[in-house]
């Protein structure tokens, strides 16, 4: 298995190979890409690899069968230690930088190498605390002990403290490319084709996006939504108050109900854009067939101009999401900027 | 190749920033005015007993704080010159030393440590000169350990050093900065840097290309250590010589000539390639970040040379692409350069943290083809002044004209690409008005007014549709009559922000202003709410013909009409009667035709 399960990363793997044979592997890595493309299951594989103990000197690539590996599947190699922004904070706190700088400066329990993965690094950010977490690391990233790595995985360098990214050597990953992307969904079971396109085309090339559109509710959703924006005379009220209820079909729970308006608002900046995109003279296909009157009338009714500003209104309505405003205020604020003139 | 140093430990690379860290004054890059205070300072013996060095992130800070433990603390100092061989010396390049203490102030930042620190203070060093504390990430310290550290700092004992070194300064409270002397470290130019890496590729054995250096030290932005990481991950990554490519793969960057025709095309007001080209950079997986950066740099240059000429400040922009460079910076006024880099900078800071990064990235790319190229008006008197075209920039009007295509009779958005091959439009002021004001009619009135309404918003149209057609009662000038039943309609209409508010779309519909008058049908005359009086309709008509013939007659006006072949379409009322405000109101006169 080893790489194999790491897929559309295969120049990455081939790098980090090139890197270990000329002996040249840094201590502090921070990968960053889109959420879903496989960073994790990148960073786990890597340290497999690393603390593998089976393996030829010449390929980095875990053996799978050797007491280093298994430990490591079974998630409890003593020296592999991995940690994430604890479930209810929004921040990373500083004792988890701690405890995994602590664990870092023992010496080995197996072999010459100590890994240390942090996930969710761009919470690592944090304003409140003056950025604890963040310099709480940073003396160790600079100069770990001889023999450590550490990966970190985030989103965004930009979002990082400057002194966070001079530390590290910055690996990009890619958005998965279309035909991996139909292929892997095959996997997991979606095969309708009209489907599988219009998840290619709006994850931006990231699988967990791509499951979480997958969702037929939301497909059902976005005709009433694109017919309610199109429609004249408009009707903001109904409109928002559909979203609303759509939303809350997600259930209870806040965090399930923020990803489906925020899913509902992507399928919308998706149908901008491409007026936006007609209406200067682009002739990208439309992302449904039926699609293409109402991006018609959509030209029709405002332009460039109006519709950038309409971009902008949902823009700013994704960053409301993001900081947990009101949902039904967010909802209604945004459908009624966006019908009226 | 030779086979790379692998640093003290034998079985584990160790990075380059660590390895060719500075160990002596001369070694620190770019720092040299605070390596000179230093060297100076243990020279003379005036050393003092605490320090603070600030700067950015990978500029020397803890290096320098190294090397002045060394120098006071090596076994042949305390000299500018520390031997590096020295026990003492080699054991503070180490890290090990047990009179030279470095904390982490970032993880141990509480009151407690600092305790720690003052009861310490009072022994003696074991075997070296100074007892020397530094430390790193100071700001990380909280108010009460920056509070229990103050009477020590003022007053500790002669065999005690401090050393701080902080990224952000701004954090440390001032009765800490007062008791300090403070070193700012400057950022590394470019150059500088460029002649390190080479420095480090050759000792490492490797070769690069100037032009790969040169990327890597720009992308640095004046870290050293930002640099070294960068060059460091290009030596493990890419096997054999370091070129530009790698480097751009690496980063996920575009080649200049990518970033060149989009810029080409955002110049030529071409939104539908730029946005062509976006997607094409997209799709191939470049960072859209990036990109933006780099349009950053491209349009920074083209302010340079627009401003300054292509020979002062140092550009950016290979010289290949210098001559493209020039063209567009001829091509656009410096206002539209300006405001491109607005646009840019602001979705570049819209992109942080954002999930839609391409479709913010493309909303740039529309907004920047469709800039309006903007003349300020003192380049346009200039022009007049001096008899020669005003940069006839193609200025092709789009934001402003009248939606819909409605009105025929101006020549409003006919096509990108026909009116790309007319010769060039003459110039048009700021603000970008439409194309040709329009004279109300009757009939261009039954045709404008929907329009108008649908612009105002459903609010207020309902009410405003009560009224009917308006009626035009002068020049400019339009009346509303309410029938008496839909007098609640009639006053809300009558509010002042409701009346402006429609004087204001008739202004950007018509390219003119208008007065707007409500009124209530009913016979009792004007309901005089509004800011024009009725005019008699013959009477201003005569006027303006007087002012039209005043504005025919006037020199500076005659002067425009031959130069720009402009018509008189328009005379504002009051024309000429007010002598000193020519020349701006003749701009005002002139709204230009082909």
């Amino acid at each position: 298995m080893s790489w194999q399960r790491v897929r559309g990363h295969e120049p990455l793997v081939a790098a980090f190979s090139q890197a270990e044979r000329s002996g040249r592997l840094a201590h502090a890595y921070f990968f960053f890409g889109p959420r879903g493309v496989g960073k994790r299951l990148f960073a786990d594989e890597f340290a497999k690899a690393l603390l593998c103990e089976g393996r030829s000197a010449e390929r980095l690539e875990a053996c799978d069968w050797c007491a280093a590996c298994r430990l490591v599947a079974a998630g409890t190699h003593p020296d592999l230690v991995a940690a994430q922004r604890p479930e209810g904070s929004s921040a990373i706190p500083i004792d988890v930088v701690r405890e995994l700088c602590r664990h870092l400066a023992l010496k080995p329990a197996r072999g010459g190498r100590k890994i240390a993965i942090l996930d969710d690094a761009d919470d690592l950010y944090d304003p409140v605390t003056n950025h604890a977490a963040a310099n709480a690391f940073l003396k160790t990233l600079e100069e770990p002990p001889p023999g450590s790595v550490l990966v970190l995985i985030g989103t965004d360098p930009e979002q990082q403290l400057p002194t966070i990214i001079s530390r590290c050597q910055l690996i990009c990953f890619r958005p998965l490319p279309g035909e991996l992307m139909t292929e892997l969904l095959r996997q997991q079971g979606i095969t309708d084709p009209a489907l599988v396109r219009r998840l290619v085309r709006l994850s931006g090339g990231s699988l967990g996006r791509a499951l979480a559109l997958a969702d037929p509710a939301l497909w059902e959703f976005r005709r009433t939504l694109i017919d309610g924006l199109c429609r004249t005379p408009p009707e903001p009220t109904g409109l928002a108050r559909r979203w609303t209820q759509f939303v809350e079909e997600a259930g209870k729970d806040s965090a399930s109900q923020r990803q489906r308006a925020s899913l509902g608002l992507g399928l919308v900046i998706d149908f901008w854009a491409s007026a936006l995109a007609r209406s200067v003279g682009g002739d990208q296909p439309p992302l449904e067939p039926e699609d293409e009157s109402r991006l018609q009338t959509t030209i029709g009714r405002f332009t460039p101009e109006q519709l950038l500003h309409r971009l902008d209104r949902c823009l700013e309505a994704e960053i409301q999401l993001e900081r947990r405003a009101q949902l039904p205020l967010v909802l209604e604020g945004l459908v009624d900027a966006l019908i009226r003139r | 190749m030779a086979q790379p140093n692998r640093g003290d430990d034998s079985s584990h690379y160790t990075v380059l920033a660590r390895r060719y860290r500075p160990q002596q004054f001369a070694d620190l890059v770019g720092q040299e005015p605070v390596a000179r205070a230093l060297m100076r300072a243990i020279e003379t013996g005036r050393v003092a007993h605490a320090y603070l060095f600030t700067g950015a992130r990978g500029v020397g800070k803890t290096s320098a704080a190294r090397i002045l433990a060394k120098a006071l603390n090596c076994e042949n100092g305390p000299t500018p010159h520390p031997c590096d061989r020295c026990p003492i010396c080699q054991s503070i390049a180490s890290g090990e030393d047990i009179d030279v203490l470095e904390f982490d102030a970032a993880s141990n930042r509480g009151i407690d440590e600092v305790r720690e620190i003052r009861q310490n203070v009072q022994y003696r060093p074991n075997r070296a000169r100074y007892k020397i504390y530094i430390i790193d990430e100071v700001h990380m310290l909280t108010v009460p350990a920056f509070n229990a550290l103050l009477k020590t700092l003022e007053e500790p004992p002669p065999h005690v050093k401090f050393i701080f070194a902080t990224t952000e300064v701004q954090k440390i409270p001032i009765t800490i900065l007062s008791r300090c002397q403070r070193f700012d470290f400057a950022g590394i130019s470019t150059p500088r840097i460029v002649e390190r890496l080479q420095q480090i590729v050759s000792a490492e054995g490797m070769e690069a290309d100037p032009e790969a250096l040169e990327l890597v030290a720009r992308r640095a932005g004046g870290s050293m250590r930002d640099a070294q990481s960068l060059l460091d991950q290009l030596l493990a990554f890419a096997g054999g010589r370091l070129t530009g490519e790698q480097v751009h793969r690496l980063l996920g960057t575009a080649h200049v000539e990518r970033v060149v025709a989009l810029a080409s095309a955002m110049v030529d007001q071409d939104a539908k390639t730029a946005l062509h080209l976006l997607g094409q950079a997209a799709d191939e997986g470049l960072q859209l970040g990036e990109l933006l950066d780099q349009l950053i740099d491209y349009w920074r240059d083209l302010m340079v040379v627009a401003a300054a000429g292509d020979d002062a400040p140092p550009l950016t922009c290979p010289p290949r692409f210098r001559d493209t460079l020039r063209h567009h910076a001829r091509r656009l006024p410096i206002d539209s350069i300006l405001a491109g880099l607005d646009i840019l900078g602001a979705t570049k800071a819209r992109m942080r943290g954002s999930s839609h990064g391409r479709v913010l990235a493309e909303m740039a790319v529309v907004r920047l083809s469709r800039l309006e190229h903007l003349v300020s008006l003192a380049e346009l008197a200039r022009g007049l002044a001096e008899g020669s075209e005003v940069s006839p920039a193609p200025s092709r009007s789009r934001p402003s004209a009248p939606p819909l295509g409605l009105l025929a009779a101006a020549p409003a958005d006919a096509g990108a690409s026909a009116e790309q091959k007319k010769k060039p439009e003459p110039v048009r002021a700021v603000p970008p008005a439409p194309p040709v004001p329009l004279e109300l009619t009757a009939e261009r009135v039954s045709q404008l007014w929907p329009v108008v309404l649908d612009e105002i918003g459903p609010a207020s149209a309902t009410d405003l549709k009560k009224a009917g057609l308006p009626a035009i009662s002068g020049p400019n000038a339009l009346v509303l009559r309410f029938p008496p039943e839909y007098n609640a309609a009639r006053e809300h209409c009558q509010r002042p922000q409701v009346v402006s508010r429609i004087e204001e779309v008739l202004r950007k519909i018509t390219g003119q202003a208008c007065a707007v008058r409500i009124e209530s049908a009913s016979a009792e005359g004007p309901d005089d709410v509004s800011a024009a009086p009725p005019l008699d309709a013959e009477r201003s008509q005569f006027r303006s013909r007087r002012w039209r013939d005043e504005a025919e007659r006037d020199p500076l006006v005659r002067r425009a009409l031959d130069l720009l072949g402009a018509q008189i379409v328009r005379v504002d009322d009051g024309f000429g009667t007010v002598p000193k405000a020519l020349p701006e109101r003749a701009e005002e006169t002139e709204t230009l035709q082909e």
